[in-house]
């Protein structure tokens, strides 16, 4: 079976920085693929390419044996990925329901029907995308009132509901304490286990060693190594340009 | 009687612009300065139509609201790439090209001398404009009331708080700005018709920038994204300076005192209570 996910020769310049040349990888459908690399080495631009919101200068990339990169990033977003920031990003004066409401709906842009439209009682797939994260609230709570850990699982919960083929989740433990850290470990497991592809960057290589089934190292924009946790750690070059041993 | 029905028709012309105002800047987070050249669009657009052309009072008013939306949709898309501060100044530069054109285009305007508008028969009457002014008053804010509650009023929420998290949700958030800017738009261009035939009169100096100091002061002090706060403190903003009516000061001071007045209470109000009235949002 093709990989998922494809991207071929990928570059991207901001001036006379090189962010991103010749990145070639592939996800297999559900997987977890991690990209690791220090600081500066083109993950997030990566990510950003991949979502659409940056522009490449060349290279392609193909979900579901698809091309995308003529796509923008909304219609992306609508029919293929979902995913969740490095920043935690949350709509502050909405509540946790209208935040489920606009990540399961898909109909609710035309103003017209919106406007004539009764009032849909969607609680069933707001509840069940909420049970995957264990996120138990009160649903009419503003996200400015949620904590930051409350606020990394809604998150996490709007891009699980969603629809999508890819989930790209941009450092999902970042900042949260150690029992929320394996809380989203167990959750990633468990979508791996559902079906779902998770495509994710992560500083903290415990957390990815004992999670990811591929890990795609960068450094300088360039892929220098790509394979299992066991392969890499077994890597001077990766050890050298990531771990500094 | 004269006096206190047309206090209650300004503030129902005023209500319906502010609440309009407030559907761009509290509920979607447009910050957008040319508010009121859109109703100067919409006054000068009825002056001229019904006026000289003749045309009838039903067609003047929807030609007026549709070219306040073109006009609209025309500078969202001219400013698509601005945000913020950048766009406040952008359509605060716009709002002084249509006031330097409607001030210096003077055969079709007629630049400072302004032009002078007729009234329709049926409202003729200062209580049969009152009465369609409530009614207009009516259906606009249920219009707008039935968009904020609606899964739209939801996603220009979510346009206002965070616009890169919309679109990764699949939200096209440039076509939520546009459609909102062209209804807030619409509904100023059709109350600056009304406005037209309220003074029987247009100049220039109706539209300058002094105008946008009452409408921020009510969206203010109401609250950002609250219809209803904006309703209350359309009575507060307009009723407080017509004290100064009854004071025995010379006309040449009473004239500058309402801006001064609305200027002072919009920076208590931001400096004490933020959120105004009823208001929902901070200001960021």
């Amino acid at each position: 079976m093709a990989p998922i996910l494809q991207v071929a020769k990928l570059a991207k310049r901001f001036g006379g920085n090189q962010a991103l040349a010749q990145v070639s990888f592939s996800a297999e459908k559900s997987e977890i693929t991690a990209i690791i690399g220090p600081n500066g080495s083109g993950k997030s631009t990566l990510f950003n390419l991949l979502a659409s919101t940056l522009v490449k200068d060349s290279g392609t990339i193909l979900i579901d044996a698809k091309t995308v990169t003529d796509k923008s990033d909304h219609i992306l977003a609508k029919e293929m990925l979902s995913r969740t920031f490095q920043d935690t990003r949350i709509f502050t004066y909405l509540t946790i329901r209208q935040h489920m409401e606009l990540a399961l709906s898909t109909k609710d842009q035309s103003l017209i029907k919106s406007f004539f439209a009764r009032q849909e009682n969607n609680d069933d797939a707001i509840n069940n995308a909420l049970n995957w994260v264990g996120l138990e609230h009160d649903l009419n709570e503003m996200g400015a009132n949620l904590s930051y850990g409350q606020t990394k699982l809604l998150t996490l919960a709007m891009a699980i509901a969603k629809n999508h083929k890819i989930l790209l989740l941009d450092e999902p433990v970042a900042g949260v304490n150690p029992k929320l850290r394996k809380k989203i470990a167990k959750i990633l497991q468990k979508l791996r286990s559902a079906g779902e592809t998770i495509l994710l960057i992560e500083h903290d290589m415990d957390f990815v060693l004992s999670l990811a089934d591929k890990i795609i190292v960068l450094d300088l924009g360039k892929v220098i190594m790509e394979g299992t946790p066991k392969q890499i750690l077994a890597s001077k070059n990766v050890l050298k340009a990531y771990l500094g041993r | 009687m004269y006096y206190v029905l047309s206090l209650l028709t300004q503030i129902g012309i005023y209500a319906v612009i502010a609440l309009s105002f407030n559907l761009a800047l509290g509920f979607t987070g447009i910050i957008n300065l040319s508010h009121i050249s859109f109703l100067a669009l919409g006054a000068y657009t009825t002056a001229i139509l019904y006026t000289q052309f003749g045309m009838s009072f039903g067609v003047v008013m929807v030609l007026s609201g549709l070219l306040s939306g073109c006009v609209a949709l025309f500078l969202i898309y001219a400013c698509r790439k601005l945000r913020g501060d950048y766009l406040a100044l952008g359509t605060l530069s716009f709002h002084f090209v249509i006031y330097s054109f409607i001030r210096n285009l003077e055969t079709i305007t007629g630049g400072t001398r302004g032009l002078i508008v007729d009234r329709p028969a049926f409202i003729n009457d200062g209580i049969n404009f009152f009465i369609m002014v409530v009614g207009l008053a009516v259906v606009f804010t249920f219009i707008l009331a039935r968009i904020v509650r609606s899964p739209f009023g939801t996603l220009l929420g979510a346009v206002r708080d965070d616009e890169k998290l919309a679109r990764a949700l699949g939200k096209d958030s440039q076509l939520l700005k546009v459609k909102a800017i062209v209804i807030s738009a619409f509904i100023t261009g059709v109350m600056g018709g009304v406005l037209a035939f309220f003074l029987r009169y247009v100049h220039p100096d109706f539209f300058f920038l002094y105008e946008l100091v009452t409408i921020l002061t009510i969206v203010i002090i109401g609250g950002l994204a609250s219809l209803r706060g904006t309703l209350i403190a359309t009575f507060i903003v307009l009723l407080i300076p017509e004290i100064l009516r009854f004071v025995a000061l010379p006309s040449s001071i009473i004239g500058p005192s309402r801006q001064i007045l609305y200027s002072i209470i919009l920076l208590l109000i931001l400096l004490i209570h933020s959120r105004g009235i009823l208001g929902k949002v901070d200001l960021h």
